[in-house]
């Protein structure tokens, strides 16, 4: 074990987010250390230990006062004062910090300043007074921008394009990280999406709940006879929520200091966003004809509601990251798995768990399907458009 | 000293109003009907709310088009609406919590929240409501006139902005900042509407959004702001991201 692991006190930032509660309650699972989650108002220890309690009872795992008494609940200062915290982080006994708080704002320039790089720049600070024995950060795996290259386990000395803001001050933080002389762990998850068994998720409607949640808001009423969808053809990769605990907990343990993972699926089985959108729409039922798009630019505005419209526009970005075909290292997650670590990969047929389970906790949409079904919904005709872009150019 | 809760001014009209004569299936409308009397002392609220603002904090939008936001209100103030219905519909408690966060305290939360967003879902409201053939003449009327009003007001909100807060990703900064909050509070009116509104009128919350982040995107991206960053925006504010 080249990390800490529950030797000593372990400080998780972002515990009031959903995968730093993932990590605090992997934390309070695997050890009997104390576990100190920093959080802001309005957050209070209740609100920060009621998610983490929920992920332990799902997994079977005690939630008794003494393994919640083990969780430490403090004030975050601002970025330029987190150093401050060394005296107390030290009488608690924390070696590690788990860093994984973040903004995920896509072009908010003062939020992503102040959540990705100055957070990150005050943690590092906090982790140089403590001497700290490893700083874990939680990147994003498309921090290496768009690129048809294989994206090396490896700080990005070279970048594509980003499709956001946040993506850019994802790798400027892992730079920051990298250059701080803390010994420390790259974690670069895919898209995070609900435990691989039950389909529970407890993160915000990101990724493809993003496109879930805003069918469910916008679409709800009813289909329109043709609908316009944008989706490409390539694998999207989706890591289950227990996979990027288990890996994520893994690569804090287990990884050499300076390394970066990938914590993806393999390839194999993942699905398209088009296999994601005949899943949904062969399940539940849907418009008379469906018809695909590659990129947003190529659906005709003219045929398109002003409902759909937005929910093209809303899911516009997801969709473009999802078009492409993202190619991500794997040697040292391999490693892990080599060395023990069991990890579901994502495929149309786990994806379809976690869709289940957002049918079954939304009223909405299971009202939306009932009536839909009663009035005789079928499995739509599907139609796949050409990529326009190639023919201009 | 700004008035408090200047868009709750009751109604003309007091007491409950009459049941609705007709079947589920096709209404029958009347022109004093209550649910349509409902949707005006409802957007009477957000307009009472607008007008004080700009009396308040951004003159230049109360006198747009020579005061036709002044003469709405008045209009919508002569309606014979029933504010004890309104407060007793499932609609109350969402708008109440929106019009809390809208109660722009400076002249650049008024430009942003009242002046744009709120002034283009106004727009968006009254331009489904002018053409829905299930609503009163007189309700079509009302909403063209309101529509009309509102235009006066973006289009001096517009130039205003401009010469007051800025353009491009300075404009986006601030924008984003005074506005998520408020569009942030927006979803919890859809169940509402399209409870009250939806099989009544055909106004339904989703076909009001599409109207309204279309519109508002366009002023959006007239003023400067790049539209791939305003609809991340309103995608993340509307989505509670």
């Amino acid at each position: 074990m080249s990390g800490g692991a529950g030797d000593g006190a372990i400080l998780i930032t972002g515990g009031s987010g959903f995968l730093g509660a993932l990590a605090a309650a992997k934390a309070l699972a695997e050890t009997e250390a104390t576990v100190v989650l920093p959080v802001r108002e309005p957050h209070t220890r209740e609100s920060v230990l009621g998610p983490i309690a929920t992920e332990l009872a799902a997994e079977g795992r005690p939630v008794t006062d003494a393994v919640l008494a083990r969780a430490v609940v403090v004030p975050l200062p601002p970025p330029e004062r987190i150093a401050e915290l060394a005296p107390e982080m030290k009488r608690l006994g924390v070696r590690d910090v788990l860093h994984c708080a973040g903004c995920l704002s896509y072009f908010n320039l003062g939020k992503l300043q102040e959540g990705n790089l100055d957070l990150t720049a005050g943690l590092l600070a906090l982790g140089r007074a403590i001497d700290a024995r490893r700083f874990v950060f939680l990147s994003t795996a498309y921090s290496a921008g768009f690129t048809d290259q294989l994206i090396p386990e490896a700080l990005h000395e070279a970048y594509g394009d980003d499709p956001t803001d946040y993506t850019r001050t994802k790798r400027e933080a892992e730079w920051l990280v990298a250059r701080s002389g803390v010994p420390y762990v790259i974690v670069r998850p895919s898209i995070v999406i609900g435990d691989s068994r039950d389909g529970r998720y407890g993160g915000k409607p990101y990724g493809i709940y993003q496109l879930w949640t805003a069918g469910e808001r916008y679409l709800g009423n009813g289909y329109p006879p043709v609908l316009h969808v944008v989706a490409g053809d390539q694998p999207v990769n989706f890591v289950h929520q227990d996979a990027f605990k288990d890996g994520f907990w893994a690569a804090y343990a287990k990884l050499e200091d300076g390394a970066v993972v990938h914590l993806v699926s393999r390839d194999d089985a993942l699905p398209t966003m088009r296999d994601l959108w005949e899943l949904w729409l062969a399940t539940h039922g849907g418009p008379s004809e469906v018809h695909f798009f590659k990129r947003l630019d190529d659906v005709p505005d003219a045929d398109v509601a002003a409902q759909v419209r937005m929910w093209l526009d809303f899911t516009a970005i997801n969709n473009e990251i999802a078009s492409v075909r993202w190619k991500f290292a794997r040697a040292r997650l391999d490693a892990l798995r080599a060395g023990g670590l069991a990890l579901t990969d994502a495929s149309l047929a786990t994806v379809r768990i976690a869709q289940e389970r957002f049918v079954a906790d939304s009223p909405k949409l299971q009202a939306f399907i009932a009536r839909y079904r009663e009035q005789g919904a079928t499995t739509p005709r599907f139609v796949v458009h050409p990529d326009r872009s190639l023919e201009r150019g | 000293m700004v008035p408090e809760g200047p868009e709750t001014r009751p109604g003309a009209r007091g007491g409950a109003h009459a049941p609705v004569p007709g079947d589920a299936d096709e209404p029958l409308l009347a022109p004093a009907d209550a649910d349509e009397l409902l949707l005006w002392a409802l957007m009477a609220r957000f307009e009472r709310l607008a007008l004080d603002r700009y009396v308040a904090l951004a003159p230049a939008l109360a006198d747009a088009g020579d005061g036709a936001k002044r003469a709405w209100v008045a209009r919508l103030d002569a309606l014979p609406t029933d504010a004890a219905a309104l407060a007793a519909s499932p609609l109350a408690p969402p708008t109440d919590a929106l019009l809390a966060r809208a109660r722009s305290a400076d002249e650049t939360a008024v430009l942003l929240v009242q002046g744009l967003v709120l002034e283009h879902l106004g727009q968006a409201i009254y331009r489904i409501a002018e053409g829905t053939e299930r609503a009163s003449d007189a309700s079509r009327s009302l909403a063209r006139d309101g529509l009309a009003a509102s235009r006066a007001v973006t289009a001096a909100a517009a130039r205003r902005t401009a010469d007051a807060v800025g353009s491009g990703e300075d404009l986006y900064r601030t924008f984003t900042d005074h506005t998520h909050g408020v569009l942030g509070a927006l979803d919890a009116l859809a169940d509402p509407v399209d409870a009250v509104f939806g099989a009544r009128f055909g106004l339904r919350f989703a076909d009001v959004m599409g109207e309204f982040v279309a519109d508002l995107v366009a002023a959006g991206t007239a003023l400067g702001m790049q539209r791939r960053k305003i609809v991340a925006h309103l995608a993340g504010a509307c989505m509670g991201l």
